[in-house]
Order: structure tokens, then sequence, then C-alpha cells
């Protein structure tokens, strides 16, 4: 096969350099290329060197190079300009219109509801999302969703990685538009492997990137949970702020936030990406209206799907407020500094970082405002 | 030919019916009126491994059951690269050869860290090594006899079609005979055991 | 009818050694015939089987060879003959009741057949089993034939009862499993009335030692006149080859084939232990060198010189003594290592004597120096095509994987010892005896501070030899492992004789069997059953057992590909590959098939680089179908054929 590979590595270097370097974010754009590497409750292995000098499964990563200047061109076909936010063209507070949605929703409800209306329309053919495992306890799962009811079951934050890219190149052959909702690693391996293999691109309708500031390793999770509560009739768990709250057959409890911190993965204190500033659109929650999330729109096609949905009363849109957007910003660039300032250098992880000169040293030089997150 | 003492080698890859051929083989000398030994490896190099069986007709004397190096008068491989293993260990200038050409693909030539020797290679050094040696398509002709598992008794009648062991033919079918108690096995095998002993005259006359 | 079990006395019938071993005991009319599976001694067993129905004695598979030699034991203390066959690692497992059955006596006559696999062809050791007569002072005799076996194993149940000692005979592959010219005898009735007397006692008590040694000399003496010792040659030889089992075959052979008769004399010994001494003593204390060929461990040639170095004391010299110790006598491996064969003796006498055989022709030597050059591929082991062991060692391999902590897997004794090399992935860590997998991850599964899981593995078979003392000390002793059984419905190594899981019995009578999943219930451990081919489901369990940090139990359970290709293979759909999917060497996956998962029945065809299916080798089993990540590998469906019935419309 001739794919564009440009870093000429393969699966040994994609296991040392990344796999056993905590580095992985399981996003899953490796798996479901190849029958070497796998995937067991969120942790990636190589099965054994495949032996081959070079493959897609190191290009595609996005702990291997992540060239922000590049992808920018590649997205947008325009130079980076806003290096906190990434490029947009609209920041709004939005919801979904549809009772359905707003009734399963977590906060606005609008992926699941900008999803719902795009498959009705016909503008896509099928979503990969994420839903819950039915062997495991808590362990969320890659879903190729089809339909509305799919959609709505798999409503609601993940915050285990939960590596929904291995499905990938089965959704591609039986969707021709497909659209995928992610985090922005994800979101970025995705685009990535457009690079790679042009063609599949024409079969991506839509991307939706999601605010991430950090995915919790399931597996420290599991065990962590396990000695909390009986996790058999564990429901559910949701972290709104900075609050830790479980869902069990019988009741709601909050457990401390604190020890979450611990069962963070290690890879995402060098995530430079906290509002997936590749995709078609982003959406996060707003920390502030439970009913309402934070939407940037970021290019023509998911523009284009906005004005649609509203038009078609199916999306409301309210502009974003000024002291709202002060603080997002600095919440990611407290994210940014905080890599690029090399606070976890022992670990030289970002050397995978590629930013333009004037990128690092922005963002180095730039003040954050007292009270902000360090 | 030493007279008194006859050497022959079976060899093969574990799992092909060698040591059935050799019981054939030895048993049909004894109806001649000979005394036989038979040597053979048996256990776990039957998984896939190389094997051979020695056996030994004498005139008058109780042989032993192994075959010294350089020492055996006729060679039949059940697998070409066993065929020319056992040759160069066990072969003089007047041993006579025959072989089924059909390869047999060890494991580290599967996964790709050894090479199989090409079989022209094969084919060349066993012809500069042996006085005589015969290709004989025992799968094939197994296989038009109606089961190609019956490789072995095909190998077997062109040891006793050769004319190279003074052993008559109804010998080997009485002992065959004798050993298939069902009809159809014994037909079957009666059928290829001639096929051998015709494969290996044909092969000879040309 | 089988020809061995003819009864024609004088009629003469190509036997194997294992066969005309089993002729014997038929002939000494034994009752009682009791063993475990060992290459090279099976067929003694099953030979006994087959024949139990013509003759009446009791034939069993015991499951190990304890059990078997001391159920032996107890047919013996009720006055019966009695016999038991094994390999040498079974007679290690019985040394302990050998030791001290000694000393009690016994009453019936009870034969201990024990073959060496000299070499080790089968065998996870090499080891002389002669040792184990000279620890228990038991007397030891060493047949060079299959007729001389069968006249052993009778005289040794004689012998046995006049002495009221168990006689042990060794024999090794190259008789066991050697086929030669066997003359029938006489078939004696067996007639014997089981009964323990009220003075019948069989007790071991280191107060009748002194016992022993009364017997063990009364042996000593009767051995000086045995017909089982010869020698042939000139009188005063000044050189003396001694030699006991086939070595003295090959030892006669290459002396004439040299031309050295007139000059070499041959000691044969075949009453290994004691020695005849005085009967030693008379050919060799002319000599002025000794050869001595003998397989395995110089066990002949140190008690000669024993013997030679105590007649120092009545005035004879000692004469050189050429062998393995002194290094004379040495395979490719080195002195006491690997088999004896006629190379090596040709070898020893050109190098002692300097009776050379007339060398190869040039173009066998100029072959024997390119042949490294040419690079002719060697063959392992590997697991038969559709062998569940493949399927297993390939749940292994992704589940350990998948778990990433290292984890260890621990071997056993049986087809799936092969879990050490290539075809098992090069899994298996340790392989030793029976049952000694569970034992080593018993104390692996009890280390603080060792965070990388256990997987212990064992047949079916093997289970029952000896896993049952580790299962239940793991569970016991808390003991952190997953404890994996290998089912494949038989004991395949060694040519698949049935044991207790399998529902039959050594007669071929169907037997209730005993589950192996209740077994580990009742000792409390939780325990799971899967297939192995469901690759992905086994996988799963396998993970979460190994999660679970605790002693558990899975059992992969497959028939073996051996026993089901018997039964139908032909009923299978034919398993081939698409060859406008399978992309060759452009798909990416390195071959993953043919190199990685790596069945005998799937290669790769070199002219077309791709893969195909070998018909032949190929058992249907239809696994690689579910690993190609193109789907090229494919069963054919059936067409099904409509008749059509003749009648009434």
């Amino acid at each position: 096969m001739n794919y564009q590979l440009s870093l000429h590595k393969g699966s040994l270097e994609l296991e040392q350099e990344v796999l056993k370097k905590e580095l992985c974010t399981a996003c899953g754009a490796c798996l479901g290329l190849c029958p070497y590497l796998r995937v067991r409750k969120e942790n990636v292995v190589l099965l054994e060197p495949c032996g081959l000098k070079e493959g897609r499964c190191y290009e595609v990563c996005p702990r291997t190079k992540l060239d922000f200047s590049a992808l920018n061109q590649q997205v947008f076909g325009e130079e980076r300009r806003d290096y906190v936010l990434g490029r947009h063209q609209g920041l709004y507070l939005a919801q979904s219109a549809l009772k359905e949605v707003q009734k399963k929703a977590q906060y606005g409800g609008v992926v699941s509801g900008l999803l719902i209306y795009a498959l009705s329309k016909k503008l896509i053919d099928g979503a990969i999302l994420v839903g819950y495992s039915s062997n495991y306890q808590l362990l969320p799962e890659p879903i190729l969703a089809r339909s509305k009811k799919e959609i709505l079951a798999c409503a609601g934050s993940k915050y285990t990685s939960a590596p929904s890219l291995k499905i990938l190149n089965q959704a591609l052959k039986e969707c021709s538009k497909l659209a995928f909702v992610g985090r922005g690693c994800q979101v970025s391996a995705l685009r990535k492997r457009i690079m790679v293999e042009p063609e599949i691109g024409e079969k991506i309708a839509l991307i939706i990137g999601l605010f991430c500031m950090w995915a919790l390793d399931y597996r420290k999770l599991y065990s962590h949970l396990a000695k909390k509560l009986d996790l058999s009739s564990a429901k559910r768990f949701d972290i709104p702020y900075n609050r830790f709250l479980v869902w069990t057959d019988k009741k709601r409890i909050e457990l401390e936030f604190e020890p979450i911190r611990a069962l963070k993965r290690p890879t995402c204190d060098f995530c430079y990406d906290f509002t997936a500033e590749f995709s078609d659109l982003s959406v996060g929650s707003t920390e502030w209206k439970d009913d309402w999330n934070t939407l940037i729109v970021r290019s023509e096609r998911g523009k284009k799907v906005i004005e649609q949905a509203k038009k078609a009363k199916a999306l409301c849109l309210k502009p974003f407020p000024e002291d709202r957007e002060k603080l997002l910003r600095q919440a990611s660039l407290g994210k940014k500094k905080r890599v690029v300032n090399g606070v976890f250098l022992e670990k030289k992880a970002n050397d995978y970082l590629v930013l333009s000169k004037e990128e690092r040293s922005w963002i180095e030089n730039q003040e954050l405002e007292m009270g902000a997150k360090k | 030919m030493n007279q008194e003492l006859i050497n022959i080698i079976i060899c093969g890859v574990g799992g092909q019916g060698n040591i059935l051929a050799s019981q054939i083989v030895a048993s049909a000398g004894i109806k001649k009126g000979l005394k036989v030994a038979i040597g053979e490896t048996y256990g776990a190099s039957q998984r896939g491994g190389s094997v051979m069986s020695h056996i030994r007709f004498a005139q008058s004397f109780h042989p032993g059951p192994l075959i010294a190096k350089g020492d055996a008068d006729l060679i039949v491989g059940f697998e070409p690269l066993e065929a020319l293993r056992v040759l160069l260990d066990y072969g003089k200038d007047s041993t006579k050869v025959i072989f089924n050409p059909r390869p047999n693909y060890p494991l580290s030539v599967l996964s790709g860290e050894a090479k199989y020797p090409e079989l022209d290679f094969i084919f060349s050094q066993i012809k500069n090594l042996a006085e005589k040696a015969v290709v004989l398509e025992a799968t094939e002709l197994a296989r038009k006899a109606g089961n190609y598992l019956a490789q072995n008794l095909v190998m077997v009648g062109a040891l006793a079609g050769s004319g190279w062991l003074s052993v008559p033919l109804e010998c080997f079918q009485e002992t065959i005979s004798e050993l298939f108690e069902e009809r159809d096995k014994r037909k079957l095998n009666l059928k290829a055991f001639m096929a051998g002993v015709e494969g290996i005259q044909k092969a000879l006359r040309a | 009818m089988n020809p061995v079990f003819l009864d024609k006395p004088e009629a003469v019938v190509l036997m194997m050694g294992n066969e005309a071993i089993a002729r014997g005991a038929i002939e000494a009319g034994v009752d009682f015939t009791a063993s475990y599976p060992g290459s090279p001694s099976s067929e003694i067993q099953e030979t006994l089987a087959k024949a139990s129905k013509i003759f009446g004695h009791h034939s069993e598979w015991s499951v190990n060879e304890k059990v078997a030699f001391e159920a032996c034991c107890g047919a013996s203390f009720a006055g019966l003959r009695a016999m038991t066959a094994m390999k040498q690692n079974g007679i290690n497992v019985v040394s302990d009741v050998l030791n001290t059955v000694n000393l009690s006596g016994t009453k019936g006559g009870i034969v201990l057949l024990v073959a060496d696999d000299a070499g080790g062809y089968s065998s996870t050791n090499e080891m002389d089993s002669r040792l184990h007569a000279k620890l228990a002072e038991l007397p030891l005799v060493e047949p060079s034939t299959p007729a001389e076996a069968k006249e052993m194993v009778k005289y040794a149940f004689e012998l046995s009862e006049r002495v009221k000692l168990p006689v042990i005979i060794r024999s090794v592959t190259r008789l066991s499993h050697a086929r030669g010219d066997v003359p029938l005898d006489k078939i004696l009735p067996r007639t014997r009335k089981p009964q323990m007397g009220f003075f019948d006692r069989f007790v071991g008590h280191p107060m009748v030692h002194p016992l022993l040694h009364l017997r063990f000399n009364q042996v000593k003496a009767e051995f000086e006149k045995s017909a089982f010792n010869s020698y042939t040659g000139p009188e005063n030889a000044e050189t003396v080859i001694s030699a006991s089992g086939p070595s003295a075959v090959y030892a006669m052979e290459a002396v004439h084939n040299l031309g050295l008769d007139d000059q070499v004399g041959i000691l044969k010994i075949g009453t290994t232990w004691p020695l005849p001494e005085q009967f030693i003593i008379k050919h060799l204390s002319q000599a002025r060198q000794v050869i001595v060929f003998e397989e395995v461990d110089p066990f002949l040639e140190d008690n000669l010189k024993v013997v030679m170095a105590d007649a120092v004391m009545s005035g004879a010299s000692v004469p050189k003594f050429f062998g393995k110790r002194s290094g004379h006598i040495k395979g490719p491996r080195g002195a006491g290592i690997g088999e004896m064969t006629p190379d090596i003796v040709y070898d020893s006498l050109a190098n002692i004597l300097g009776a050379k055989r007339k060398p190869r022709s040039a173009k066998f030597m100029e072959a024997e120096k390119k042949v490294l050059e040419w690079k002719l591929p060697g063959r392992e082991w590997a697991f038969c095509a559709g062998c569940p062991h493949r399927a297993s060692f390939w749940v292994m391999k992704t589940a350990l994987k998948e778990d990433d902590r290292e984890g260890v897997l621990i071997g056993d004794i049986g087809c799936y010892s092969m879990g050490v090399s290539k075809t098992g992935y090069n899994l298996s860590r340790t392989l030793q005896c029976m049952g000694a997998g569970i034992g080593f991850a018993n104390g692996l599964g009890n280390l603080k501070d060792f965070d990388q899981p256990v997987i212990a593995i064992a047949g079916d078979s093997t289970f029952y030899h000896s896993c049952l003392p580790g299962l239940v000390n793991a569970k016991y002793n808390k003991s952190k492992l997953v404890f994996i059984v290998l089912d494949n419905s038989g004991t395949a190594m060694t040519g698949f004789q049935p044991h207790p899981g399998t529902g039959k019995n050594a007669l071929g009578e169907s037997v209730e069997p005993i589950s192996i999943e209740k077994i580990c219930e009742g000792i409390g451990i939780p325990t799971q059953v899967v297939d192995p081919f469901e690759v992905e489901k086994a996988v799963k369990l396998l993970d979460d057992a190994l999660e679970a940090g605790e002693t558990r139990v899975l059992i992969f359970r497959h028939k073996c590909a051996l026993i089901e290709g018997r039964e139908s293979k032909e009923e299978k759909p034919r398993v081939y590959i698409d060859q406008e999917i399978c992309l060759g060497d452009e798909c990416g996956c390195n071959r993953f098939c043919s190199r990685v998962f790596a069945c005998p029945g799937l290669i790769w065809d070199e002219k077309h680089k791709k893969a195909i299916i070998d018909d032949v080798v190929c058992t249907r089993c239809g696994i690689c179908a579910s690993i190609c990540p193109k789907g090229a590998i494919k069963l054919e469906e059936k067409k099904i054929i409509k008749t059509m019935k003749k009648g009434k419309r």
C-alpha cells in the first residue's frame, strides 16, 4: 500500500516512544489498522513488533509529531493566529431545542441534538460516539450510531479515554458521510490519518471536538472506586467542575475530588489542545450555566451545519459573554503554558509538540491573570 | 550391493507414515526368510521433526537396529530436503535414492527466518551424490489411487518395484493384505502400492 | 490376530522391543499390569491392554507411575505376577516406594521395566536409571535385543519370586523402539489365586536392612552363572570390549566389520547389577585394556573398575579402562551425552586401537564440508495443523500482552511443552518434570512485591498425574496464580492413551469420566471452561482471571487435532485463501498469518508472494480464518445436494 508517510517509523518505535512511556492517550487511531495493536480497558499494547520499518500507526499517533502550524494549514488553509482558542469564526452559548435531548442531556445537549438533526437531514449517515460497555462496569465503548435512539444512548460525558477511533475503519465501510465526536487528541489523530489517506477525508462529513482538560485512567479509576463502593451497582458517574459524583441503582454518592487527580492519565499533562482546535465544531460545558454548552464554530462546513440547525429551530444560540470568554482563554492558556514552559521537562514528552517560533514564544511570554489556574 | 546385508533408510517428516512403511518393508523381508531389524525415531520428533527408519536385511546373522554413517544402500525419501540430509550422512557411492519431490516447510521457513533451498538445487545434489536417483510423485499418485494419505504405500511400492531389493512383490502384497483387515482400506493401499511399482518401473525405463 | 499374541511356539515374528517385552510378560503368565505412558515405554502397556482380552490379565493406565508400581506391589503382595513399564522419569517418581519395598520384600514376581530415552528424543532430561538399582540395592538386567528382552522378562519373574524382591529391567530407545525377529515360546497358563495369608506382611523398616543384603547376595551368586553374560573372542585377549544393552550388538558388528575378531574379546554383560564379579575377573584380569560401551552414564564402566580394584586383593592386576570417564568414548556433544551409535563405536575403536573404517569417497567428503554453506533449514517441532494448543498459546500470548504487567507462563509436560519454543510463541518460562509447573507457580504466586502475574499450564493427563497437590496447596496457601488446564481429551504426546477424564479405560471400555472442573470446584477454586478456538472470548476470560489476583482455574477445552482428524476431516469445510483479497506482501500485515501465527498448514507461496493453504497438511480447524485482518482466509460453503425420491407423484 502506498501511504503518504513522512515520519518513517513503525510499531516498534510507537511502542518505545509512546506506549511504554505512558504517553498514549488511548485515542484509538492506531487500533483497527492491523492485528498487532490491541486495547484492553483503555490500555493499548503491541502484541509484537510487526517487523515493518514504517507504518500508519506511528504516523497518525497524536503523540509522535503534532505540528500545529501544518495542521492548521491542512484543515483551515491558513496560518495560526489565535494561539489560545485556535482558529474559529464564532463563539456561542448553545443548547439543543429538542425535548428528548434536553431530558437526557448532561448540559446543553448540543452534540446529541446536532447529530440527531444532521442525521435526520441526511447530512451524515452515522456517527462514531461513545457508549458504555456491557461487559465491564463504567468502561466506555465506541459505538457507530446510526439512529436517533443510538445517538441518545451515548449522551453524556465520559471521563476515561475511550479509544473510539478504533472503529473508524469499520465505520468507513458502512458509512459515506461519517461524523466523529472526540477529544482534541483524537481530532488531531483523525486529521493526521486524513493526511495519510486523503480519500478517507471525503467520507468524513463532520468532526466535533470536545473540551478536555484530562482523562482518567480506567484501570486506576476502577480500583479506586472499588474500594469505596460496590461497583456492580454503579450506573454512571459525573465530574461537574470539581466534584465527583457516582449514581448507583439506589442513590447518588459524592466522593472526594482531590484523589481523582492521581487517577489522571499522565499523558494529559502534555496536552496542548484543551478545545480541540482542529475540529469543525468544538463543544464543552460552560462551568456556569448547567443547561447550556460552550460552542466554538471553526470551519465553513461547521458553520453551515450550525446555521441550518438554528434555522430549523433544532438549536438555540446566544452570544458568548466576554467575561466568560476571558475565563475560557485563561483556562486554555494555563494548560498551554504548563506544557511549553516545560514544568514536566524531566519526562521530555513535549518533543512531540511542534509549534512555530512565534507561537511558542508568545505562549511562553504571555502573562496569566491573577487567580487563573496555574 | 552386498548380498549378505542390505541397509535401507526411509526418511521424511513426522506424520508422513514412514513407520508403517518401514514395518511393511521389514515384514516383507521376513516373509522371504531374511533376518530383519528396524531402528526408528518415535515420540516428540513426530511433531513436525525429521524422522528416519533404518531397516536392515541380513542373510545369516541378526543385525543391530542402526546403520552406521556412510553405510546406506537404499534411501527412500518422503520429502526432498530429508532425502538430501540422509544421503549426505548415510550415503556412499553405490547408494540409490527414490524420493517424493513435494516439500514440507519447517516452521523456520514459514516464519521467514530460513529459506527452503531451491528444489533444483536439492535435486542436483541428490543426483550428484547418489549412484542413481529417481523422483516419484508419490502424493499425486496416492491422490489418484484414492487418498493422498497413502503416499507412504506408493513409496513402498516404488522400493519393491525397483528391483534393487531381492524381495518379490508378493511378499509385500501379502503383508499389506494382512495389515489392513478392512476391505476398503486394503484395496486402497494395494492400489497405492501398485501405483508405486508401476511408477518406478516407468521412471527407470525412461 | 496380532502375531505378537499367537500361541505358536517356534514361530518367528518381527516385533518391536516393547512388544517383545509385553510378549515376555504374557509368556510368563503375568496377572496384573499397570503403567503410565512415557516414551519409549508406552507400547508395552498398549500391547498388554490389547492382549488382556485374550489372556485375561488386568491391564490399566494408572494416573502416574508411583500408583502404577504400587498397584503392582499390591498384586504381588497377594501372590500374583505383576509388571509395570515406565520411562526414566517414571522411576524417579517411583523411587520413594522402591526404597521401602526393597526392605519389605514382595511375594508374587514383580518386574519394573524402565526404558531410558537416551539422547532425550522426547524427554526433558537425560539420565541413567540403572543408578536406582544401586540406590535401592535391587537386581537389574539389561537386554541387548528384542528377543533377549523377552527372555529376560520371564527370567525376571522367576528371580523376583526366588529372592522376594522387585527386579528391574532396563531398556533404551534403541531396544524398545527397534524391531527384530523374536521367536515365540509357550505361554504359561495363569493359575495363581490371589491371597494374603496371615503372615503375608510387607513392612518397610530399617531393621530389615540386613535381610535385603542377604537377598542381594543371593542374586549376586545367581548372576555369576547367568547365560545373559557371555564372552566371545580369543582367550586372554589383550583388548577386551565390555558392553551392555544394544551397544553390545554395535560392538560385535563393528569388531567383525573391522576384521578384529581374532584380536579383540567381547564381554557382553546382561546382569548389570549386581555384576557377576568372578566371571568378570576371569575375563578381564589378563587384559591390558578394556573398552566399555553402554547407554548414557558410565555405570558399567565405573562398576567394572570397582570389581577389578577389589580383585587386586587377590592378586589380579587392573587393566586400562577406556570409556566415557577417560573421554575416549564420546558422541558429538561429549562423553555420556546422547545415545550410543555404531558411529561412536567405530570412532572410538579408530581412536583407541587405530582400527579405521574405509573413508568415504571424495564427493561425500566435499559435500560434508560444503553443507554448512547450504544452510539447510532444520526442523523444529511444531504443533500439528489444527492443534488446540496453538490456539491456546495464541490466547495466552495475547492476554498476557493485554494485561501488560510482564506476566509469566510456567509450563509442564505434554505436547504443550513446546510452548518453550517458537511454535508456542516462546511463552513458557519453565519446563521440567510432571506437575512441576503448578509447583513452581505456587512459589511465584506467593512472593510479596512480585507484580508479574503468574499463569501455570498443564494438560489433562498431567492434571491427574501430579497437579492435584499443587492445586490444593495454591488454594490453601493463597497463591495468586491462574492455572490453565489444556484439555485436549487424551494423553496426546505419547500416543493418545486414555486417562480418567476421557471416559475410556485401557481396554477401550466406557467408564464414568472424572471431571476436572468438578475437582477444581470441589477444592473451592473459581473455575471456568472455554474453547480456545473462541479466541476473543478466551482472551477476555483470561485477562479477567489475571486481574482477579487470586487462585483461579481456566479449562481450555478442545479435542486434539489428530484425534479429531481421524474422525472426520472430509466433512469439514475446506479452508482456502481468497487470492483476490489476500494482498500478500502489499497487505502491510507482514505475513501475520504464516509468519506470526505459524500453522504448518498455512504457507507462503513464494512464487505468487501470497499466502495459501497446504491442503495435505491442513486439518480444516478454521481458526486461521479469524486472524486475517483483510478477511482473506475463508471456509468453503458446502453445496447441498438434493436427492429426488422416486415414487408416486
